[in-house]
């Protein structure tokens, strides 16, 4: 009996400190990922209207009508002032977008797995490297961002002093013919850091007996590569690539480091993650609340109900279809 | 999704095959290219910020110019803020240190928050632990876009806007991949440990604070100094919701978009910050990249 009643004081005692380890971080995620979530799809139904000089926010399906005028080609009326929300068309942010995840996951990807193989392989100055890539991980955007824009405005006037050779606009970043691609660069280029780091990691795992059966047939690195190392991979890849379909509508490519706000209705550069991004800023700094933060909830909602159901069939086809590690 | 630590796995060196000679190749020209843009920035931050000129960024300078000294000295930087509700004329030292404030406090609450929660749901097998466990692993898993209008209205309504002394409450969250870390190495540690500490009488709270976390230590440090980077680097929070409270990353931002503020407004000046600003986070990843390059892996999201 009395050996029950001190087990059950030392459950109730489990239990005090348990609640007490959680009872905050839980308060937290309730405040500022529950509410802030739930909140997000409220306002996605308000619009703020203004009678008798008395400000008020009432329930609405108008921010939804917008965003659905705005999907199918017209002008919409966000708040009954046109140009509160910089408005480019919907499916010339939905390009650049999926322009730019796709060019910057279709090079970044399988760079990152060769990086990170060379790594894996410890062959000369593997060491060395993975700093060197994983050392722009460390650095702020916007330091990267300020040296770069320095440095291509100088060598554009040395290009110009030296050779007399003419760069548009005084630099790579200026000239609008070639700002998306030198961002697209930009951005690649600074990004293998966390990639390589879990790739060659993972790759670490992979037992050196299946290597070295795969060296006595005759393979080769390439061969080695590409039938033994990559779908091994292929669990930390496929994590990558789900998880990645959010920065599908979230991903700024540093435009905003780059340029401020200033790019948001540039139709070459402005993408969701970045026009959302500029829009909230401008907003957000106003005196009162912009009344545009309804109908950008609205939007937020709709792209979120493009992304779900992307991720999850995305994560069913690799799943299905990607190779088996064993 | 789980975690796991890396196994140990000696591969005998191999020769270099074309295929990695290649490879050897790009990797040398990628390094070339990131150390020559930083130590352009420095080279830069010795020009006179009198008669610079992009023409002339890759000349030797006349005159060496100690840019990164100036930038401490009061008389020659201005930079508007607001303190307590007052305009206040912010010298480069107190960014240093608002910047040092958001630092360590958020990286502080963003480290030791999912470690308590990991060890609480790793180490007392109630139901609600697996549910915390799915939980994380779900909201990581779906992506939720264009909340920031909403989360912008919350921290408003609970006075967190502008309020530099409580800002970490919004980093007070257990959420993300660190979760799955510390809950991997709670989960891993043997019972026999706390066990004979419980036969001793120790309580819970000595149990967490004797055993549990000096077993993380390295885990702990680790995912605190990668969190300390991330906030030292971040301007976008700041930007949004520390409007009078620059950092060097928020000023930095400033200073390259705009470029207006007396003494921050040459470049060889905004490459003396460069380097101010790049040197902490530098010294800490030359210091400690053995452990942040260590022993995480990320394997499958499984059905």
């Amino acid at each position: 009996m009395a050996k029950m009643t001190n087990r059950k004081k030392q459950s109730l005692k489990d239990l005090g400190f348990y609640i007490a380890l959680l009872a905050l971080p839980l308060l937290q995620f309730a405040i500022f990922y529950v509410v802030v979530n739930f909140n997000s799809f409220v306002l996605a139904f308000e619009k703020v209207t203004i009678e008798g000089g008395v400000r008020s926010e009432i329930f609405t399906f108008d921010n939804f009508v917008n965003v659905f005028r705005w999907i199918g080609g017209e002008s919409p009326n966000w708040t009954g002032n046109p140009s509160d929300i910089i408005t480019l068309p919907f499916w010339t942010l939905m390009w650049n977008s999926v322009k730019s995840w796709f060019i910057c996951n279709a090079i970044s990807i399988p760079l990152a797995l060769l990086f990170s193989y060379y790594i894996f392989k410890k062959f000369f100055g593997s060491s060395f490297f993975r700093v060197m890539l994983f050392l722009p991980s460390i650095i702020s955007t916007v330091v990267l961002c300020g040296i770069f824009i320095w440095f291509d405005s100088s060598f554009a006037a040395f290009m110009q002093n030296t050779f007399n050779v003419t760069i548009e606009g005084g630099g790579f970043l200026s000239d609008t013919k070639t700002q998306y691609m030198t961002v697209m660069f930009f951005y690649i280029w600074l990004n293998f850091g966390t990639t390589v780091l879990l790739f060659s990691n993972k790759m670490a795992s992979i037992s050196t007996e299946v290597l070295e059966a795969a060296k006595v047939d005759g393979a080769n690195q390439w061969r080695e590569f590409t039938s033994i190392v990559l779908p091994q991979t292929f669990s930390t890849l496929s994590v990558f690539l789900i998880t990645g379909i959010a920065g599908l509508f979230v991903c700024q490519y540093n435009v905003f480091s780059f340029f401020g706000s200033r790019a948001i209705d540039s139709t070459s550069l402005s993408t969701f993650g970045y026009w959302f991004f500029s829009n909230v800023y401008d907003k957000a700094n106003q005196m009162t609340p912009s009344a545009a933060l309804f109908p950008l909830s609205a939007i937020g909602l709709v792209l979120t109900m493009i992304a779900v159901p992307l991720t999850l069939v995305i994560r069913h086809l690799l799943t299905k279809y990607g190779p088996s590690e064993d | 999704m789980k975690t796991a630590l890396k196994r140990s796995n000696h591969l005998p060196k191999e020769r270099l095959s074309i295929f990695a000679i290649v490879l050897l190749v790009v990797l040398a020209i990628y390094s070339v290219s990131l150390v020559g843009l930083l130590l352009f920035s420095l080279f830069t931050s010795f020009q006179d910020p009198g008669i610079f000129t992009f023409a002339k960024a890759f000349s030797w300078p006349e005159e060496f110019h100690f840019n990164i000294g100036d930038l401490f000295s009061a008389d020659k930087l201005s930079i508007l803020g607001r303190w307590n509700g007052k305009i206040h004329k912010y010298s480069f030292v107190e960014l240093f240190g608002i910047s040092l404030w958001y630092s360590l406090t958020s990286g502080v609450v963003k480290t030791l928050v999912p470690c308590l929660v990991a060890y609480a749901c790793a180490r007392y097998r109630f139901k609600s632990s697996a549910i915390i466990y799915t939980l994380v692993i779900i909201v990581m898993a779906i992506p939720v876009v264009g909340n920031q209008p909403s989360e912008f209205k919350v921290v408003n309504f609970f006075g967190l806007y502008n309020n530099l002394f409580f800002i970490w409450v919004l980093k007070f969250s257990f959420l993300g991949m660190y979760f799955l870390v510390f809950y991997e190495h709670f989960r891993s540690m043997p019972d026999s440990f706390s066990e004979a500490a419980k036969i001793d009488g120790a309580s819970n709270t000595q149990i967490l604070l004797r055993i549990g976390l000096p077993l993380a230590r390295n885990v702990f440090l680790t995912v605190f100094i990668i969190e300390f980077i991330v906030f030292w680097n971040d301007y976008q929070t700041p930007l949004i919701y520390l409007k009078d409270y620059p950092t060097l990353a928020y000023e930095m931002y400033n200073a390259v978009i705009f470029g207006s503020q007396p003494g921050l407004d040459k470049i060889p000046q905004k490459a003396g910050a460069t380097i101010v600003i790049l040197l902490p986070a530098l010294a800490l990843f030359l210091a400690f990249h053995k452990k942040l390059l260590g022993n995480l892996t990320i394997g499958g999201i499984k059905g």
